[in-house]
């Protein structure tokens, strides 16, 4: 019971801090995630790619997810409620004082910091990811320490072909993660 | 002057629906449209807009487009912020929830099964060299996302001292992500404070020197 009331108040606190979708809230969740409900970087990088293969909202998916994983179906559902509640408070906040919420200076000010920051976020989100999945420690200092092997150097392979299928080319996300898939499968069992 | 009201004529909505009938309509477009939104809720507004303001003729388009604006300029799930705005418009409280239930539950399904099916998966060699691969492309479609945000901003002096802030305060262990976001906020709330008393104060000097 009380790990349901930790999931549904942690993406309810997620909920309400999101800007942009459901990339806005990808470090909180892996940040908040590991902190409260032991959500391993692994489990969190898998998330972002079974978002991808699932329909609907990004964020919706993500807390789906992690409460399936953590609390079951029940994990699940308390999860997923936390996370679209701040939603409904927020438009029917919206839908009384319509043009006082929307031209706040709170709002206007809060999206003017919150939208650069974001980017920042994704940047600290993606580095993380890397030390803890590609090179499996703890801290940035170890890294020079850990042997070079063939599947480390594969998932660079990966990550830098990926970056420019998505930049450059434009490749559907989907279609970037099955190609990941596939070379993984063949390349990557170390 | 003629053409115009020839518009107007024909944006409005050509058949009459009762109450009931709106509600009924409302889940379907969404739960449709939903079910094959794979990359976010985000990329649904286009579908969403022709279903609803062409195709069903619901709301005119324009009104369509502010609640779009509105819903992601909102925080929250823009997703569910959509859903919630348009069928409070067109359906009442009614409208509201079959858009939000609709919109929320081909995504909760989707995932619970593929969750499922995912853990059921043997972990063997070529299991795990596929994870390891869709982990890598993982980690590239996050990075891509803050390189793109970087080169939006990247002319923006203030915009751009936030993203930094905003990637060395969790990086060096300072600050939790959760924490860094409402500092940001903060920050953003001070400094549109300031630009908007510094406007406000040109503004009194211009008014100034012209009524001189």
């Amino acid at each position: 019971m009380n790990n349901l009331l930790t999931l549904f108040l942690m993406f309810l606190k997620i909920g309400f801090t999101s800007f942009g979708g459901g990339y806005g809230m990808m470090s909180t969740i892996m940040d908040e995630g590991a902190r409260l409900v032991g959500l391993t970087k692994g489990e969190f990088a898998d998330m972002t790619a079974l978002d991808l293969v699932c329909s609907g909202p990004v964020a919706i998916n993500a807390a789906t997810y992690v409460g399936y994983l953590k609390g079951g179906i029940w994990g699940s559902i308390f999860a997923t409620v936390g996370s679209f509640l701040p939603s409904l408070i927020l438009t029917s906040i919206v839908l009384v004082f319509l043009d006082k919420f929307y031209n706040s200076f709170f709002i206007r000010g809060l999206f003017k910091g919150i939208t650069p920051a974001t980017g920042g976020l994704m940047i600290f989100t993606s580095l993380t990811l890397t030390k803890s999945i590609f090179f499996n420690v703890e801290h940035y200092s170890q890294i020079p320490g850990t042997p070079i092997t063939p599947t480390l150097i594969g998932m660079f392979a990966v990550l830098i072909l990926a970056i420019i299928g998505d930049l450059k080319f434009k490749i559907n996300p989907i279609y970037l993660t099955l190609a990941g898939a596939l070379m993984g499968a063949v390349f990557l069992r170390g | 002057m003629t053409s115009e009201t020839v518009d107007s004529i024909e944006q409005e909505p050509k058949v009459e629906r009762s109450r009931i009938q709106k509600v009924l309509l409302l889940a379907k477009i969404y739960f449709k449209v939903m079910a094959f939104a794979f990359t976010g809720g985000l990329a649904a507004m286009p579908i969403l807009l022709f279903e609803i303001s062409q195709k069903h003729k619901l709301i005119p388009e324009d009104e369509y487009m502010d609640i779009v604006a509105l819903s992601t300029s909102m925080p929250g799930i823009i997703g569910v912020n959509n859903a919630m705005l348009t069928g409070m418009r067109i359906a009442g409280p009614q409208g509201a929830f079959a858009a939000v239930f609709s919109t929320v539950m081909p995504a909760y399904l989707s995932m619970v099964v593929v969750v499922f099916l995912f853990q059921q998966l043997p972990r063997s060699a070529v299991v795990m060299g596929a994870i390891n691969g869709i982990r890598a492309v993982s980690v590239a479609i996050l990075l891509d996302t803050g390189i793109r945000n970087f080169l939006r901003f990247r002319k923006d002096a203030f915009a751009m001292f936030m993203f930094v802030l905003a990637l060395c305060l969790p990086l060096l262990g300072l600050l939790s992500a959760f924490y860094t976001i409402l500092l940001m906020g903060a920050i953003g709330i001070i400094a549109y404070l300031i630009n908007q008393y510094r406007s406000s104060k040109e503004l009194d000097k211009t008014k100034k020197e012209s009524d001189e």
